[in-house]
Order: structure tokens, then sequence, then C-alpha cells
């Protein structure tokens, strides 16, 4: 019978034919590069079956054209919305019953936010990655590490023959230049910016191109506008980024153009003001991804500049000492650069200015997110996180004035007993030192409380003014 | 140069072998176990606990310590694995543990502030250690983001602690030596704790420390090849991953009380910041200090750490040096060594 297939069972596959191809090159005495690609096979094969198994893609996508998205989105919005409206105006014939017609009315809004909500979502959604520990994401982890090394394994043969070489001239270029870099750094610096967003700025230059291109034979006027946006795209890499956020902002204007037809039908309501909202979050997403991606090309240009830095140090320290360096020197030395001149990076003003940026902005866009969320449940017997909040602060202030009195209640009880206990020790003509140690204590907690009852007392005051606690705050002090 | 050449080849084989021995030993390990130190809950405020640690024998130090870690991660890096275990080792040298557990925040603990935090939890534990020994005054012992809370109490209520220390806790924030400090004041965290429902989240705060040290993990997962073939030397690596990847949620009205008045505006130290109204004042600490600090931590740097002794009172002021890095003051070999046998030491001094 043939044995189900399973992780377990092709891992184990893999590492048999992988274990036998090691031991055949060993024994051939095959050359480094081929033992490089067995290395190579099996890891691949590995995050294959990870892939597989854990229902992630096999094969990686290849990041859209978000602003060609975008403008997809708006018209599926706009024409879905046409479409709905229709159907929902027909539903609304004064023939039919009027609770059916009702009824169907709510259904159709609904189906209108869904179609909405998964409009607007689809350019945008990127997946959260999750922290959840397991042992398998680590091993996952580990394997996407090794995968990393091994790529700079790859690279770095050029430069080793470079050693072997009489010439003894490197290679820097081939090593720096290359994709294979790039795919490195890209792999380690993913969660800086979405992945869809990778080629943020050449799918900018490619879209303004693209409308300046079909609109050749427009009135001059908006001809004029996307000459404007065309000129604020920097062609060089310093001033990659001088402008871009304005670049963004009229071509997202254009964009709405899209949906502005419809927009003036909706008569003001909820409906309109969630669109509205919706037009809101996706302008700050593409603000937030265009700061997103200045930080990642600030990284990337670092980086670049360690590497070079790296090999040139190698190159002078092999033609100082004529012994050649091994991987493992070059990628240590590789790590330490890299991570120092990063974190160097990290402390400049303009990093850290332009991550706060990107922290607020990347926060509206959820606070926005979840208002239309609101709106969008406002229908369902469900309670809005904004409703649970303002329960949490009512619940929080009056923990804290319960804890109040019972510390009010506490220090009665103290007092109270204090007294008692002097008046029975006036009665008494001596007491034990145990006894004396105990009196200290309570005196010392007294002396505490007090100075807290005191404090508190202040915030009762403060506290009193918030007309809906006033109630709460005498129930209690009756009671007490 | 060949021989070199063989050499290189033979590493790199060797890594590979070892990695894939790693699965085998992953599949052999079924639980990840930390703080097994034995401990029983004595008090409980919703979610906060109070634990103290059992002991076989009496203590030998008659004030308890009662210990507060940071809200930023668990107190479990203290208690990680029997052999690397501050706790255990406190208990050894025979003193009696106490300590806070702060929980896991949800969206209900959005308003939670540092006047909770300090004044009620922190001192409820307080009272209640002292109520229970039947003590005046007791030993607080405050690590990182505890050191500041415990600071601050202190400075609050000098007459309810005996000996204070600080373990790698963060006093004045103006230095730029540390890049979470760099960081913080570029943040409007007003709209970060708004927008975010009031609660930072755990995963937010772990990506800021991973950015701390950019490629460490990727020199964290390098060397793990390198021991993928030992099932011990694996569990310690997963216990601390495990503590890693354990980073509750922050209460929003706090963070935002912490970056702002602390990160942002420094007023510990400059001596106008009030809790609840009253004003904490760092001359009011007058009992003997222990300060610790790490020199190579990148979390809170010294210079963070060490000005605690200009601005408090105390005449028997210690401040101690630990040769490592933030974590390594709790799991590193010294600890275990020479910080635990230091601090019961100086507690045994002054446990008149």
């Amino acid at each position: 019978m043939e044995q189900p297939s399973n992780l377990l069972n092709n891992w184990i596959q893999n590492w048999v034919d992988a274990s036998q191809k090691f031991q055949e090159a060993i024994q051939q005495k095959r050359d480094f590069d081929q033992t490089v690609g067995l290395y190579d096979d099996w890891l691949k094969n590995q995050q294959k079956l990870i892939n597989t198994f854990m229902g992630k893609p096999t094969e990686p996508e290849k990041p859209d054209n978000l602003f060609s998205q975008i403008l997809e989105m708006q018209t599926t919005i706009g024409k879905s919305w046409l479409d709905n409206w229709d159907k929902m105006s027909k539903g609304w014939s004064p023939n039919y019953n009027r609770l059916d017609a009702t009824a169907r009315l709510q259904d159709t809004w609904q189906q209108i936010y869904t179609q909405w909500t998964r409009q607007l979502g689809r350019p945008f959604g990127t997946s959260v990655q999750s922290s959840a520990y397991s042992p398998m994401e680590l091993f996952g982890q580990l394997l996407k590490t090794s995968s990393t090394y091994a790529k700079m394994q790859a690279l770095w043969q050029p430069f080793l023959q470079d050693f072997q070489a009489p010439e003894k001239t490197f290679s820097y270029q081939t090593f720096l230049e290359g994709d294979a870099f790039r795919e490195i750094l890209n792999n380690l610096f993913e969660g800086l910016t979405p992945r869809q967003s990778d080629s943020f700025f050449e799918q900018m230059n490619d879209f303004t191109l693209s409308l300046l291109n079909s609109l050749k034979d427009s009135s001059g006027q908006l001809n004029e506008r996307f000459e404007r946006i065309a000129h604020l795209i920097p062609d060089s890499l310093t001033e990659r980024w001088q402008g871009t956020s304005d670049a963004t902002h009229e071509i997202y204007k254009r964009l709405q153009k899209g949906l502005a037809p419809f927009l003036k039908i909706v008569p003001p309501s909820k409906e309109k003001e969630m669109l509205h909202l919706m037009l809101d979050v996706q302008e700050h997403y593409l603000h937030y991804y265009t700061q997103s991606n200045q930080l990642k090309d600030l990284v990337a240009e670092t980086a670049h500049e360690a590497a070079h830095k790296v090999l040139k140090q190698l190159a002078e320290r092999f033609e100082a000492e004529g012994e050649p360096i091994l991987f493992d020197d070059f990628f240590q030395k590789w790590l330490d650069i890299t991570e120092a001149d990063l974190i160097q990076l990290y402390h400049s003003d303009h990093f850290s200015q332009l991550q706060g940026k990107m922290l607020t902005i990347s926060s509206l866009i959820k606070k926005k997110l979840d208002e239309q969320m609101e709106e969008m449940i406002a229908h369902l017997p469900l309670v809005p996180r904004s409703e649970v909040d303002e329960m949490a602060a009512i619940i929080h202030e009056l923990r804290g004035k319960v804890r109040q009195l019972e510390k009010e209640l506490h220090t009665l009880k103290e007092e109270k007993q204090t007294a008692n206990t002097s008046v029975e020790s006036q009665k008494k003509p001596a007491s034990t030192p145990d006894k004396q140690k105990a009196t200290a204590t309570k005196a010392s907690t007294s002396k505490t409380t007090t100075k807290a009852t005191t404090t508190k007392k202040a915030t009762t005051k403060t506290t009193k003014a918030k007309s809906g606690t006033k109630k709460v705050t005498k129930t209690a002090e009756k009671k007490v | 140069m060949r021989g070199k050449y063989i050499e290189a080849t033979e590493q790199y084989i060797d890594k590979a072998e070892k990695l894939m021995e790693g699965y085998q030993t992953l599949s052999e390990i079924e639980e990840i176990d930390v703080a097994t130190s034995p401990k029983e809950e004595v008090w409980r405020d919703g979610k906060i606990v109070l634990y103290k640690y059992k002991r076989e024998r009496p203590a030998t130090v008659s004030t308890p310590l009662l210990i507060t870690y940071a809200l930023v991660n668990r107190q479990d890096m203290m208690d990680l694995q029997p052999d690397r275990s501050l706790i255990r080792k406190f208990i050894d040298l025979g003193l009696e543990i106490y300590m806070i557990d702060w929980g896991y925040v949800t969206r209900a603990d959005r308003y939670t502030s540092m006047d909770d935090y300090i004044n009620h939890y922190l001192g409820s534990c307080v009272d209640y250690v002292r109520q229970a020994h039947q003590l005046d005054k007791i030993n607080l012992l405050g690590v990182c983001q505890g050191g500041t809370f415990s600071v601050i109490y202190t400075s609050l209520y000098p007459e309810k602690i005996k000996n204070l220390i600080t373990m790698v806790a963060p006093i004045d924030f103006s230095p730029n030596d540390g890049l979470l400090f760099r960081w913080a004041r570029d943040m409007d965290v007003d709209a970060l704790v708004d927008n975010s429902g009031g609660i930072i989240s755990g995963d937010f705060l772990n990506a800021g420390f991973d950015m701390l040290k950019p490629l460490a993990k990727m020199r964290k997962y390098t060397n793990l090849a390198d021991m993928m073939d030992s099932k011990n030397k694996l569990l310690n690596f997963l216990r601390m991953e495990k503590w890693v990847a354990d980073s509750p949620d922050q209460a929003g009205e706090c963070f935002r009380q912490f970056i702002k008045e602390f990160y942002q505006e420094n007023r510990l130290v400059e001596g106008n910041f009030k809790l609840n109204g009253e004003a904490v004042l760092l001359k009011n600490i007058t009992m003997p200090l222990l300060n610790i600090y790490a020199a190579a931590d990148h979390i809170v740097p010294p210079a963070c750490t060490i000005p605690l002794e200009k601005h408090v009172s105390s005449k028997d002021v210690q401040t101690y040096e630990f040769p490592g890095g933030h974590i390594g003051v709790f799991v590193g070999s010294r600890s275990q060594k020479e910080l635990s046998p230091t601090i019961v030491d100086w507690l045994k001094k002054r446990d008149q």
C-alpha cells in the first residue's frame, strides 16, 4: 500500500537524498561550486516542504502594481455601487411589501459595504507576520537564514577566485550590483515596507508616464498637470525622494477622479461619510508607502556602502598577508560592519524623524480602518470597540474609587483599633517588647495611610466634577 | 592555498550536516519549560499577581525581597532555567523572595496608568509583604522599567523600604547613547496610543528591539546551525526564544506617560515629575542603594542608569558595573557566579 504523503515522509526523503548526494560529492571530491549547489537544492526542497504543508505559497508572488490596482479598485467600487443602487431602487417599489423591501434594502447595503471593504483592502492587503512562537517557525527562520548564508556563499565565490588569480583584480561590482545582493537585502529588511511596495518608485513612475501618454490628446491644462507630476519625479538617487510625497498626492488626486461622478450623486449620508473615510485611508496608505520606501532606501544605501567597505578591507588584508580569506571570516566581517553602519544610520535625525512620521501615519490608518469597520457593523447586534472602550474608562474610574474607599475604611478601622488599644494600655500597667513592636508597626501604617487619604481627597474633589460618576461615589460613601 | 580552499568546503558541509541533524533534535524536544522554581500565589488584584517563592530551609536574611520586573517582556527571564536562574540563586543564598507578575494587558486595561501600577499595585504588594512579615520596611529590587517604578515608589514612600536595589533601570533619559532614547523623541506617542485603541502591542515593541541590533537575528540563526546537534544547547536557545516571543501588550495610558514624561521630558531627574498630583523627588531616597548597570547595555545604556547616585540623598550608595549586556545580567554565567552573591552579601550586611 502506498504511504500517505506527509511532511515527515517528504522531509526524511529529502534528507536521505541530500545526504547521499553529499556523501557522493565528498567521495568523488567534487569541487566547491557543486557542493554549494547540492546544499542549495536541499534548502530549497526543505523550504518548499514547509510552505506546502503550512499553506504558504510555494512560488514567490510578483508584487502587483499598486497604482493600477487602486485605479481598478476605484472603478470596481464605482460600478458595484451603481449596480447596487439600481438594484436597491428597484427593490423599493411601492408595489412590494414594505417590510420585505426594508429587509432587502438592508441586505443590499450590507453587500455594498462588503464589496467596498473588500475592494479597499485588496491593494493594501499585506499579511501580518505572526510572532507566535513555535519550534517549526524557528526552523523556518533557520532555513531562511541558512538560505541567505548560502546566497552570500555563492556571491563570495568570484571574490574567492580573485584571491587565486595571478592578477588579483577584485570584482566588487559583481558582488554589489547584481540582483542577488539586492535580494539578500530585501530578505533581511523586508519588515520595513510592505512587499507590494517593493518597486514603489518605479510603479509610480510607470503609472505617471502611462497616464501622460494616454492623455496626449487631452486638453492642454490636464496635460500640463501631468507634465508637472512627471517633473516632480526625480531621476537621480540623491534627489529620489525629493518631492515624491507631492507627486504621490497629485497622482492620487487623479485616481480619485474615477470615483468623482458617482460621489456626486450620493446624497449626504453616513454612506457618503464612509466613502470619504475610505478615500482618506487610501491617501494615508500612499504616504505611508512613500515614507516606508524612503526608509528602506536609506537602509539599502547604507548596506551597499558597508558591503563595499568590507570587500575593500578584505582585499587589502589579502594583499598585505597573502592568505586567502575564508567565507566565515568574510561573513562575520560583513555582519559587523553592516550592523555598525546601520546603527549609525538609525541614530541619525533624518532616520529617526522619518520613522516617527511613519509610525504616526500607520497608526492613523489603523484608526481609520477601525472607524470604518464600526460604521459597517453598526446595523448588526454587535458591541463596537468604541463602546467597550467607554465601558473600560468607566470601570477604570470606578475601580479607583472602590480602592480609595477600601483604603479609607481600612484607615478608619485602624484608627478605631489604635484608639481601643491605647485605652486598654492606659488601663494595664506595662507592655511586653513584642507588643511595643506591633504598636510601632501599626503607627507607621497609620501614618502612611493618612498620607494616602489626603491625596485621595484631592482626587475625589476633581472627579466629583464629572456628573456621570457623582452618583456612584455618593452611593458608595453611604454604604461605608 | 588549496588547503584553505578544502577547509572552507569542509566547514560548509559540516554546517549543512548539523542543520540536517537539527530537525531530529527539534523533534525530540517536547516541552520548552521556563520559570520552573516552585512558587505560590499570595495576593491578586485582577491580572496582577504576587508570588512567593518556596524555600526548603528558613531564610538567612530576615528582611524579604520584593522584585518588580518591567512591564515589557516577562519576569520569567529571572528564572529562565534551573542552571541560569537568578531567583534560584537568591533562594539558595538565603533570601525570601516575592515577585510581581504584571500579567497580560488587554484592551480592557487601556486606561491603566503609572499611578495604578505604582501607587496601587506595587504599593499593595509592598504592604502585603510588610504585613505578612510584621515589618515596617522591606527590601525592594526593581528591574529595568520596574527599577524606575521602584525608584518612584521609594521616593514617595521611603518609610516602607529598607534597602533599594535597581538593576539596569533607566533614570536619566537625556543621554543620546541608546537608540530607543533617540527614537522616542520623534515619536508622536499620543497619536500612537490613541490610534492603536489604547494598547501598544508587544510585537511592535519587539520589532523596535530587533532594530537595535539589526543583524542580530541573522547572526543568531547562523550560529544556531552550530548547536543543532546538541539537545541541551538547543533547549537553552529555545527557552530564550520563548521568553523573547512572550511579549505582553502595554497599557496605553502608562506607555504614554512613560514615553512623554521620561523619554521626552526627562522629568524624573529634572525633579518635576508628579504621580497622581504628588511630586516625586529622588532626594527623598535616603536608604542604602545598590545601583547595578550593565557595561555593554544597548537597551538601557549605562549613561542612563549611573546618574541615580547623584540624585538621591542616601549616604550608603554602591554602583555596581556588570561586565555584559542587558540580558546577560540575568542569564550570563557571571550573573550566577558574581552578581547574585554580591547582591545577597550587600543585603546581609544591611539586614539589621
